[in-house]
């Protein structure tokens, strides 16, 4: 009896152990095995997102940030403001600097001192869809016109890579300045701008900014990546699928449907039909995540209460 | 008295609380003890207790083994690669090697940092797990530790150790030992176990030591600032006993790491 389920169990270890060593050797017929049967090698359907949660306030010495994962990526977006003098040309505007990392604990690709090829790029088109999208007002992150106005240093650390890291560092992004809350400011004698904390301090000193402590916030934008194989479109890569996949489109819709961005960066071509029907799968994506935001947003509100 | 501050204790760490509480929960215990007038030793032992927050296996699955450690505002993730070929055209050699690299994020500290490698705690990471680690079972190759301080907010680097430790072993690197690392700061006539950044700011001296419980052997020791002699050795105890405790949390983490991520 013992005997034969250690038979079995042998059995159906070195079945596993052949699927695994398959995968390895064979990545490619591996994924299209799979494809042909209408389903993913982590049991998703091709046009299926990972799940994703977002959790406001992870970073308490921060004015915003979020925490978001998308199935095994995660990524912590934190906003820090400070003062600083507006320049010339837009005397009354604020501004945001923009910066993704990849340190070494997020994937065995990168090690220290040698910066992530992929980092600066997914910094670039961060950048190019937070300022074109129009979800900002930078008018509201002026305090005095052309004496005082707030920076905003955006920092995106990933902390597990895997796949989509643009389209988890956007919502990430997004989270973090619904999260932001703008510190009260005064002005000192000797005309320098200077933050007040705690209670004492809002009756002691003229406020500069009483009201608007939070950002209005525009059209949202909302990002999917689909990796693109024959006739297959896979929603929301992982690394591994990245890795075989050459190709791939990043669609950025924002909450009226608009289009802010389409990226496809190289690899094989595509038609139109394709790519048309990225962006229908990328508008089914963006009312989803902006159901995710809505509720950690609600979720925080909660947690405040308590 | 006693019966009070065992109420408030199973107040703060009553699994039902939310973590709001637990965060708290230091600075709401020294207060107890400063109200209690309760011995150093003892407070100090409560203190650590109180203190031990978050330890967890497994944050960044793209790594061999990672550990993630919450010690008040303190929040650390060490990654451990490997073994894997080293870097570097490196001679040949016998036994492996191991890297460690600690960088702090830009946002960790209350000014925005350059969010650069820090080189001194790389160093002394090094130098606190090279004792534990059998590098003999990895000839030519290279294990990495790289840890992110995602907020400081005190006692950095002996958290740091720890949670290498506890990712090492999620690794499943072979060790002598757990190394487990706790500081104190002392503060006039107070010695505070586990101190937070502001305590470390005002401490008259400081005192670190990395520790293998199950070795009694220490690996690392660091005395800084003024100190008089019975302290030190008291300290120096002190610090090897709440080693030993955390120790026993870091296996129970190791033996169910499962039951952490549900709670």
């Amino acid at each position: 009896m013992s005997a034969e389920t250690d038979a079995t169990a042998a059995g159906g270890l070195a079945g596993e152990m052949e699927v695994e060593a398959y995968r390895r050797l064979f990545p490619l017929a591996f994924l299209e095995r799979h494809l042909r049967e209408s389903v993913r090698p982590d049991a998703r359907r091709l046009a299926e997102a990972r799940p994703t949660t977002v959790a406001l306030g992870a970073v308490s010495s921060a004015h915003g940030s979020a925490l978001v994962r998308l199935g095994d990526t995660a990524m912590l977006a934190s906003i820090k403001l400070e003062v600083m003098s507006p320049s010339a040309e837009t005397p009354d505007q604020g501004s945001v600097a923009v910066e993704f990392h990849m340190p070494p604990i997020c994937s065995p690709l990168v090690r220290p001192g040698r910066p992530a090829e992929a980092a600066p790029v997914i910094s670039k088109a961060l950048e190019d869809v937070l300022m074109s999208s129009g979800m900002l007002n930078l008018k509201e992150l002026c305090l005095i016109s052309g004496k005082a106005s707030w920076v905003a240093y955006l920092d995106v650390y990933c902390l597990n890579a895997d796949g989509s890291l643009f389209d988890a560092a956007l919502i990430s992004v997004v989270a973090a300045f619904t999260h932001l809350e703008i510190p009260l400011v005064s002005v000192g004698d000797d005309g320098r701008v200077f933050t007040v904390g705690g209670n004492e301090g809002k009756t002691k000193y003229e406020l500069v900014n009483r009201e608007k402590r939070k950002l209005t916030l525009g059209d949202i934008p909302f990002p999917l990546t689909c990796a693109l194989h024959k006739d297959s479109i896979l929603a929301d890569p992982t690394a591994e699928e990245e890795s075989i996949i050459e190709t791939s489109v990043t669609v950025v819709l924002d909450s009226s449907g608009r289009l802010v961005s389409i990226q496809k960066p190289g690899g094989g071509v595509t038609s139109m039909a394709t790519i048309k029907a990225c962006i229908g799968l990328a508008k089914e994506r963006g009312q989803k995540l902006k159901e995710i935001l809505t509720d950690s947003v609600e979720a925080m509100e909660v947690d405040q209460a308590e | 008295m006693m019966e009070l501050l065992d109420f408030m204790l199973s107040w703060c760490f009553s699994s039902t609380q939310p973590k709001g509480y637990m965060l708290c929960s230091t600075v709401f215990l020294r207060r107890i003890c400063t109200l209690l007038s309760v011995s150093a030793d003892d407070a100090i032992m409560l203190l650590l207790l109180g203190n031990t927050e978050v330890m967890q296996t497994g944050p960044t699955t793209a790594a061999s083994g990672s550990a993630y450690a919450e010690f008040g505002k303190t929040k650390v993730i060490v990654s451990v690669f490997g073994p894997r070929e080293s870097k570097k055209a490196m001679l040949y050699s016998d036994t492996g090697r191991l890297n460690c690299s600690v960088s702090y994020t830009t946002f960790a500290t209350g000014i925005r940092g350059q969010g650069l490698e820090n080189k001194e705690y790389s160093g002394m990471l090094h130098k606190a797990l090279e004792g534990a680690v059998m590098l003999h079972t990895f000839p030519k190759t290279t294990v990495d530790v790289f840890a992110l301080v995602l907020e400081s907010g005190g006692s950095d680097l002996p958290i740091i150790i720890s949670c290498a430790s506890l990712a090492l072993a999620d690794a499943g690197i072979m060790m002598y030992d757990l190394v487990t690392s706790v500081s104190v700061s002392c503060l006039g006539k107070n010695v505070l176990i586990d101190p937070t950044s502001d305590e470390e700011a005002w401490q008259d001296g400081g005192l670190m030591v990395s520790y293998m419980p199950a070795r009694k052997e220490i690996t690392q020791l660091t005395l800084t600032g003024e100190w008089t002699d019975g302290k030190i050795t008291n300290a120096v105890e002190l610090c090897m006993d709440a080693c030993s405790k955390l120790c026993e949390i870091l296996r129970e983490r190791l033996k169910d790491p499962a039951s952490l991520a549900s709670e």
